[in-house]
């Protein structure tokens, strides 16, 4: 932008407020009449909107070339399975604090955001995942009452990644807010908020046992590593009808509710806090670039949970064979009126996070566009080990095709150049990118999400602000480099 | 002429009522998150509103135009027919596109990465373009579908009642089909499937709701994004229907915003000619809890959800209907049971909620809640837009609303009781 078109804008944008100050003086005609003005002022200047702040470089640990590359991609290395050369390359990626804090600062806030996220347990026992999911609930409750008088709204979902929390307030509330969240997650989760948790986790059970849908997410999930293949069995309590005595659990349950109870901080050291707010606010995280945060008192996960950062770390720095695992291929027979279908794609070493982010869009796009006719409850994410998932059920006399239609949707991503639907698609990606990053919740989501793969809060902040597309020769190159390793069916044969 | 000179040009024709709202009501609007930053009102054109909202990645637009006088299942035809106009165009750049009828208007919305701000553009003034016959006959009868659907349903004919009410208080439904306005009941015209179904008559109906809501002068534009003022006017000050709407009011005997004050009728109604549920009996009963987009509405409405909630009414499904098609000032109850008796008592339960007492008693968490989802709504684009449409015209709004909220005391539950009980429609829902 020139001087004088900034200067330009400068004008425009002040004598637009000017106008909106002296309105309140009462002259409203006389106002009408200079805001006009102001505006023909400005307009005739050409002017263009104050810019956003520019987005801060990324910050990029290490030397190698691959890792300036990411950077110059906007964005940082996602570890991978890979031949020993290209692990060499794409070493460890920067490892932040155990526990993350960022702050994301937006112009335009009508509420702020504080979010919590803590790492999906990764291969839990069934015992230990029945364990997070009634200490989720029972944090949420904790959340939603230590934020009471603050007319903040929490909300709780998880993905393969994390489980987030998130809490929406007006932005002066955000400190307060904060503070009141942290000082939950420092505590032991309440008895009365376990207690119910784990009544309601008992009934959501017994209440989702048996779907198709669950049972080939779970499936799928345990031939992915992420959980064990067992269904997690929660514990039914002796009378539900109100809370346990003493003398009604048995020692295995007590041993449980202890495990649930305690306080997040305690059994999830790597978290991430991120918060969106409209500027900087005593009480608040520094931004991103300043001095870290002291380290968490390192102390281990709970007992057999692993977090899913672990298992990325692992991926990259392990001793992992040099090719991509031969491929796992299972077909249950279940007698379900639709065929379930989860398919996992090995991306190559070297891919960034962004860059999985973008072909999985691209596949998203061309399955809605192609296949909506044939296919429900597609969804794509890019899980954990450098994995790209894609999930979805179909009618088993049309399953043969949808999966042609899946391989097409890759034939299409890998062939840029003249003539390909790629460039076309990309455009519509970056659309649906940028909706994703349109609220503050998903905003605190994304960088949450990027925090907990193991991105430095300066990284997840260029993440986040990243705008050029990547380009459709390297997202070409990843799509043809990757390879099935997981497929898993369930359904009539 | 170059771009900034037609810019010039509009400019001067334009004129800018920065914060006028505010000082038309007297309301403090710093701070208000749905306060806009400039509001342009284009001679012979929309009114423009601009949230700047620098930093967002995204660009979106929301054109609104009021239903007064048209059909609400003619503006579902037509909302129809311009999403499947705009699809391709909004594929093209990965727009999402949503449209619909909203409290009393007809809305379309439309959002993309802020560098498609062309593209959007002319996505909307695709939505707000003049119908075309393409589609016609498809979206009229997914409309006879939604009506069959209602009519299987209790709350299902609470919305179809409430919506021949606002027909037959805008006297469209007569106009119509040739009846006599205000008879009671109004005859819907013939629909697809149909012996006498003319889509060459309902084309033309739908095209004078479009000509007569969207006369340019008559829409708004809101405009959310880093996106220059000169280019939203170039781009945006065009769309609708040319003509001067401002200047033709609806017929006289026609009010410009859907009737406040309801038809003259017994305060039990019949529930409509549809064919009622066999299976089970039902009771059913619409209302008004104050003006729409009213603080003390909004907490009444959240209180009555509550407090439905935590009803203990085994063998009762009880449900609570807003957003009605008559323009969001009336809401329905409806319970249905086995028998008729456990409906009847189900919904005297049900109405009770909205005594004094009962309102008192779930006032404050109630308010907190809206406020809570109030402020969550806002920050994102799309709901931005639909709030900031709803509180057009009330600068402050939503700090307004929040504070209003906050200190609504004995006064307002009086005048919900109040307004309740003058308002109480009962439906018969008798086997």
């Amino acid at each position: 932008m020139t001087g004088s078109r900034a200067l330009g804008t400068l004008g425009a944008v002040r004598a637009l407020r000017a106008v909106r100050a002296l309105g309140v003086l009462g002259a409203f005609g006389a106002v009408r009449a200079l805001g006009a003005l102001g505006a023909l002022a400005a307009l005739a200047w050409g002017a263009q909107p104050v810019p956003a702040a520019a987005s801060p470089a990324p910050i990029v640990g290490g030397t190698s070339h691959a890792r300036e590359s990411a950077a110059a991609r906007g964005g940082w290395l996602m570890p991978t399975l890979g031949t020993s050369s290209a692990r060499a390359s794409a070493a460890a990626p920067p490892v932040a604090a155990a526990q993350s804090s960022l702050l994301v600062v937006r112009d335009w806030l009508p509420a702020g955001v504080v979010a919590l996220a803590l790492p999906a347990p990764l291969a839990a026992q069934p015992a230990d995942e029945a364990v997070v999911q009634v200490a989720d609930l029972a944090l949420a409750a904790t959340l939603r009452e230590a934020a009471a008088g603050l007319a903040a709204r929490i909300d709780a979902a998880g993905t393969r990644t994390g489980r987030f929390f998130v809490a929406t307030a007006a932005p002066e509330d955000l400190p307060e807010l904060y503070g009141a969240m942290r000082r939950a997650a420092a505590q032991p989760l309440p008895r009365r908020h376990v207690e119910a948790a784990w009544a309601r986790a008992s009934r959501d059970r017994s209440f989702r046992d048996g779907s198709p849908e669950d049972r080939h997410a779970r499936l799928f999930a345990a031939r992915l590593g992420l959980v064990s293949p067992a269904e997690p069995a929660v514990p039914r309590l002796a009378a539900e009808s109100g809370p346990p005595s003493a003398a009604q659990e048995d020692s295995a349950l007590a041993a449980l509710f202890a495990r649930a109870s305690r306080a997040p901080d305690e059994a999830w050291p790597r978290r991430a806090w991120v918060v969106v707010s409209d500027r900087d606010r005593p009480g608040l995280p520094r931004r991103a670039g300043g001095p870290a945060e002291p380290k968490a008192r390192p102390a281990p996960p709970p007992r057999g949970v692993r977090d899913a950062r672990d298992a990325v770390l692992m991926a990259a720095n392990s001793d992992l064979p040099a090719e991509p695992p031969p491929l796992v291929s299972v077909q249950e027979t279940a007698e379900i009126v639709t065929t379930w279908v989860g398919l996992g794609y090995q991306l190559p070493p070297g891919t960034t996070l962004r860059e999985a982010e973008f072909l999985r869009t691209v596949l998203e796009l061309h399955a809605e566009r192609r296949l909506a006719g044939d296919i429900y409850g597609f969804s794509a994410d890019v899980g954990p080990r450098g994995r790209l998932l894609l999930q979805f059920s179909a009618a088993p006399d049309t399953v043969r095709s949808v999966k042609a239609g899946i391989a097409e949707a890759l034939a299409t991503a890998s062939a840029e150049g003249a003539g390909s639907d790629l460039a076309g698609l990309l455009r519509a990606a970056r659309s649906r990118r940028s909706q994703r990053l349109a609220s503050p919740q998903d905003v605190a989501r994304t960088a949450a999400e990027a925090l907990l793969r193991g991105a430095a809060p300066g990284q997840a902040l260029a993440f986040l602000r990243s705008r050029p597309v990547p380009s459709a020769e390297r997202l070409a190159a990843i799509a043809r480099a990757a390879r099935l390793v997981v497929r898993v069916e369930l359904g009539v044969p | 002429m170059s771009l900034r000179g037609a810019c010039l040009a509009a400019a001067l024709a334009v004129g800018v009522a920065h914060g006028a709202r505010g000082q038309e009501t007297g309301a403090d609007v710093r701070g208000d998150p749905l306060a806009p930053d400039s509001v342009l009102a284009v001679p012979g054109g929309p009114t423009l509103v601009f949230e700047e909202a620098a930093g967002l990645p995204v660009a979106a637009i929301r054109v609104s135009a009021p239903l007064e006088t048209g059909r609400p299942d003619d503006a579902r035809v037509l909302v129809a027919l311009a999403l499947e106009r705009a699809r391709p165009l909004a594929d093209l750049v990965g727009a999402s596109l949503w449209a619909g009828v909203e409290r009393g208007r007809m809305a379309y919305q439309v959002m993309g990465d802020r560098a498609d701000l062309e593209e959007l553009a002319w996505t909307a003034r695709v939505l707000a373009g003049r119908p075309g016959r393409r589609g016609l006959r498809r979206a009229a009868e997914r409309e006879r579908a939604r009506a069959d659907r209602l009519a299987e349903t209790p709350h299902g004919r609470a919305v179809a009642a409430a919506e021949a009410r606002r027909v037959e208080a805008a006297g469209t439904g007569a106009a119509a089909t040739g009846g006599p306005p205000g008879a009671g009941t109004v005859a819907s015209p013939p629909r697809p499937g149909d012996p006498d179904y003319d889509e060459e008559a309902q084309f033309r109906r739908i095209e004078r709701l479009w000509a007569d809501s969207h006369a340019r002068d008559r829409l708004r534009v809101f405009v959310l994004g880093a996106v220059p003022v000169p280019v939203a006017l170039s781009e945006l000050s065009q769309l609708g229907a040319p003509g001067a709407g401002r200047q033709q009011r609806p017929p006289a005997g026609r009010s410009a915003e859907p009737a406040t004050t309801e038809p003259a009728g017994a305060a039990t109604a019949p529930a409509s000619t549809a064919p009622a549920p066999s299976m089970q009996a039902w009771a059913g009963a619409h209302f008004r809890l104050g003006p729409p987009d009213s603080a003390r509405s909004w907490v009444a409405r959240e209180a009555l959800s509550a407090g439905l909630a935590e009803l203990p009414l085994p063998g009762v499904a009880v449900r609570l209907e807003h957003g009605l098609g008559d323009g969001g000032r009336r809401l329905a109850v409806t319970a249905t049971a086995m028998t008729q008796p456990a409906a009847d008592a189900a919904l005297a339960e049900a109405l009770a909620l909205l005594s004094e007492p009962e309102l008192e008693a779930r006032w404050s968490r109630a308010a907190a809640a809206l406020r809570r989802d109030l402020l969550a709504e806002a920050a994102t684009p799309a709901g931005w837009l639909s709030l900031a449409d709803a509180g057009y015209g009330r600068d402050g709004f939503l700090r307004g609303m929040l504070s209003e909220i906050r200190l609504a005391g004995p006064a307002a539950l009086q005048a919900v009781a109040a307004d309740f009980e003058s308002s109480l429609v009962r439906m018969d829902g008798r086997r």
